[in-house]
């Protein structure tokens, strides 16, 4: 099944997500993981995947800021948890309002 | 004649006697100016002195006739008389939002001076009469705010039009009065800057860039459109099929050609009817939102409208409309329906038109202003360097909330918008996948790629066409996020794509790149590429210029005599 961007290459080797992943943080995107089953041209909104943070710097008390890696690991965590499901990352910018990336990382017909 | 100068004289006397003004301060000023003692002056006029000190010290309100002896005993015109009293507030008639328009003389023999004079006088519609002489000078009025010479020939004047004097949310009024200053000058408009209390007042796009992104679920990658082919003779039926084959191939966008309106065999009815569901067939069948431009374009607003409607019934999402064509009031009123109607406004079309009238970027600015949500643009990727720079400023003009003055990307004046939403450019003109890593570098990914000559002349089929478009666009954008330069790699990282895709393939070998940067062709002897010609590769779309000495004259070729006997080569 193709699904917008990216839909027309070869699947994406982990390698290669995790550079999109590092060019999403690097243009100051904030990320979001997204999936559903069954997913149609119609659906708009996907269940969203809370990314928890890497750990907690205990000197400020404050999350570190993510990283390429760490979202990779959440998507892997959101493939365990959702076998079934199509998962995007998406890079939504807070200064345009724009979702500035977004494609399918993970499908159902992988790591099986 | 005479007649005449005395009622000028009365008005003018008359509105000093009637107005609340210190018209004994300036009768003592203009004594001391001249030099004169009250007694003198009170001679001159034919008046008693102590009558005139009265006046002077402003205890009493002299009769009209009384005011006309004593301004012509000093010798002092009525109107400078006027001009004094009146209050100096230059700054208060300045400070009115005011529409300054940049227009541009060349060729002329005018001084600069000169020709801002005849500009500013062309644009107050001739001689101000004597209502217009006597005119407040607090009232707005339009002026002459900058006149230079640039380069040897060519002149640029700035004019004022306080706005005050046009309509509120008028595109036509806006240029109206912006082109006052042309009839009869020859100059031309070169740009217009808006003011934000004016800039309000129009509705700008209903959906812009973001909602039409968003609404079409199209995000990280520029999208790419596809004008249906062969635009005549196709049943309406075999139209539907190519939109289904091009969005299948993975095209986001299928539109109908702008000369394309009503037909006997492809009529609007069924035309519409027939590209609903192909989009919509697509759109299930390949799980990606699809969608196809119709166009509405027609003789009158109402068949508009009701093509508009008929569009809507068939749940279609975008409207496409011929700009220069149908005229600016047409093209505010089509956008406020598909506004209505919850349908993107799509101004394509002829640009060849609109840019004999107004530049390019001004066309632009006011396509926003109207309420365009997707328009057409010229390819960053045509001509020379210039070219490049001025699109970008058409780009700024769709896109930025705001830019400076900057000549070379052809923004004369400072603008910003007003908070209207940003508008999608559709880039046009015979893309091939060859031109797509220039191309993104150059409009950057919020932009839609018309590239349906490549697609069509695909030489395996439209689907593979489009096929080819896709995964080209898509290889790009990911190596452009992997850290790659599309202007170094674009041709390594197409040729890689190229080895998993075969429809690529094919069009990279049948395609070739550089055809839009076409020369002079001497003479008529190539066939000229025109914008959307996709050029075959091995086929040189700018043969080498002969110069007019090496070329043979045509001779025409001996014709074998009927009578000559046929050469035998028996003997």
């Amino acid at each position: 099944m193709r699904f917008e961007t990216f839909s027309f290459l070869p699947p994406l080797s982990p390698t290669q997500i995790e550079a999109q992943a590092a060019y999403l943080l690097k243009q100051g995107l904030i990320a979001a993981i997204e999936h559903a089953e069954n997913p149609s041209h119609a659906d708009i909104y996907w269940r969203q995947w809370p990314i928890v943070p890497a750990k907690i710097n205990s000197a400020t008390n404050q999350p570190e800021p993510l990283s390429a890696s760490h979202l990779l690991n959440q998507l892997e965590a959101c493939a365990r948890r959702h076998p079934y499901a199509f998962i995007r990352l998406c890079g939504y910018c807070p200064k345009s309002r724009l979702v500035q990336m977004c494609f399918v990382a993970r499908t159902p017909q992988e790591g099986q | 004649m005479y007649a005449v100068f005395l009622i000028d004289i009365w008005l003018c006397l008359h509105h000093i006697c009637n107005m609340d003004v210190n018209l004994g301060g300036l009768l003592k000023q203009i004594l001391q100016e001249k030099g004169l003692s009250v007694t003198g002056a009170a001679q001159l006029a034919g008046i008693s002195a102590s009558n005139l000190s009265r006046i002077l010290n402003g205890q009493v309100n002299p009769a009209f006739t009384t005011v006309l002896e004593i301004v012509r005993a000093l010798g002092i015109p009525p109107e400078q008389m006027m001009v004094r009293l009146l209050p100096e507030t230059p700054q208060a008639a300045a400070s009115v939002p005011a529409m300054q328009v940049v227009l541009g003389l060349e060729n002329t023999e005018l001084s600069a001076r000169a020709a801002g004079d005849l500009l500013l006088q062309a644009a107050q519609g001739g001689p101000a009469g004597w209502a217009g002489r006597y005119m407040a000078a607090d009232v707005p009025a339009v002026r002459l705010v900058d006149s230079q010479q640039v380069g040897t020939r060519r002149l640029e004047v700035v004019v004022a039009f306080p706005h005050t004097l046009l309509e509120a949310g008028s595109i036509a009024s806006l240029l109206s009065v912006a082109s006052s200053a042309l009839a009869g000058t020859g100059a031309r408009l070169l740009d217009v800057a808006v003011p934000e209390i004016l800039l309000r007042t129009f509705s700008g796009p209903m959906l812009g860039l973001r909602t039409v992104q968003d609404r079409f679920n199209k995000h990280g990658r520029p999208l790419l459109a596809c004008t249906i082919r062969p635009m005549q003779g196709l049943s309406a039926r075999m139209y539907g099929r190519a939109v289904y084959e091009a969005l299948m191939g993975g095209m986001d966008f299928t539109a109908d050609p702008t000369l394309l309106h009503s037909v006997a065999g492809n009529n609007w009815r069924e035309r519409y009817h027939f590209a609903a569901e192909a989009a919509a067939a697509a759109s299930r069948d390949s799980n990606e939102r699809k969608n196809h431009m119709v166009n509405i374009t027609a003789a009158t607003v109402e068949e508009m409208e009701e093509r508009i409607e008929f569009a809507r019934d068939y749940e279609m999402d975008t409207a496409l409309v011929d700009t220069a064509a149908i005229g600016w009031s047409a093209l505010q009123s089509v956008a406020k329906l598909c506004g209505q109607q919850g349908l993107a406004l799509c101004a394509m079309g002829n640009r060849a038109l609109a840019g004999d009238v107004l530049p390019e970027q001004l066309h632009a600015k006011l396509l926003r202003l109207a309420g365009a949500d997707v328009v057409s643009t010229g390819s960053p990727l045509r001509g020379n360097v210039s070219n490049r720079r001025y699109m970008a400023g058409v780009f700024n003009t769709l896109r930025e909330d705001a830019w400076e003055a900057n000549r070379e990307q052809g923004h004369y004046v400072a603008q910003q918008m007003a908070a209207h939403a940003a508008v999608f450019p559709a880039v046009g003109g015979g893309h091939n996948p060859w031109h797509f890593p220039r191309l993104l570098d150059a409009v950057g990914q919020q932009m839609i790629v018309q590239c349906g000559g490549a697609a069509a002349g695909h030489p395996a089929s439209l689907q593979a066409g489009a096929h080819a478009c896709r995964v080209a666009m898509e290889a790009l954008v990911q190596a452009r996020n992997e850290g790659q330069n599309l202007t170094v790699d674009g041709r390594n990282i197409l040729l890689r794509a190229s080895k998993y895709s075969p429809e690529l393939k094919q069009a990279l070998d049948s395609f070739q790149d550089g055809s839009l940067l076409f020369g002079v062709v001497y003479g008529q002897a190539a066939a000229r590429p025109t914008e959307a010609s996709v050029v075959a590769s091995g086929v040189n779309p700018s043969p080498p210029i002969i110069p007019p000495s090496v070329v043979t004259p045509f001779k025409r070729p001996e014709a074998p005599s009927p009578s000559a006997p046929e050469p035998t080569h028996e003997d």
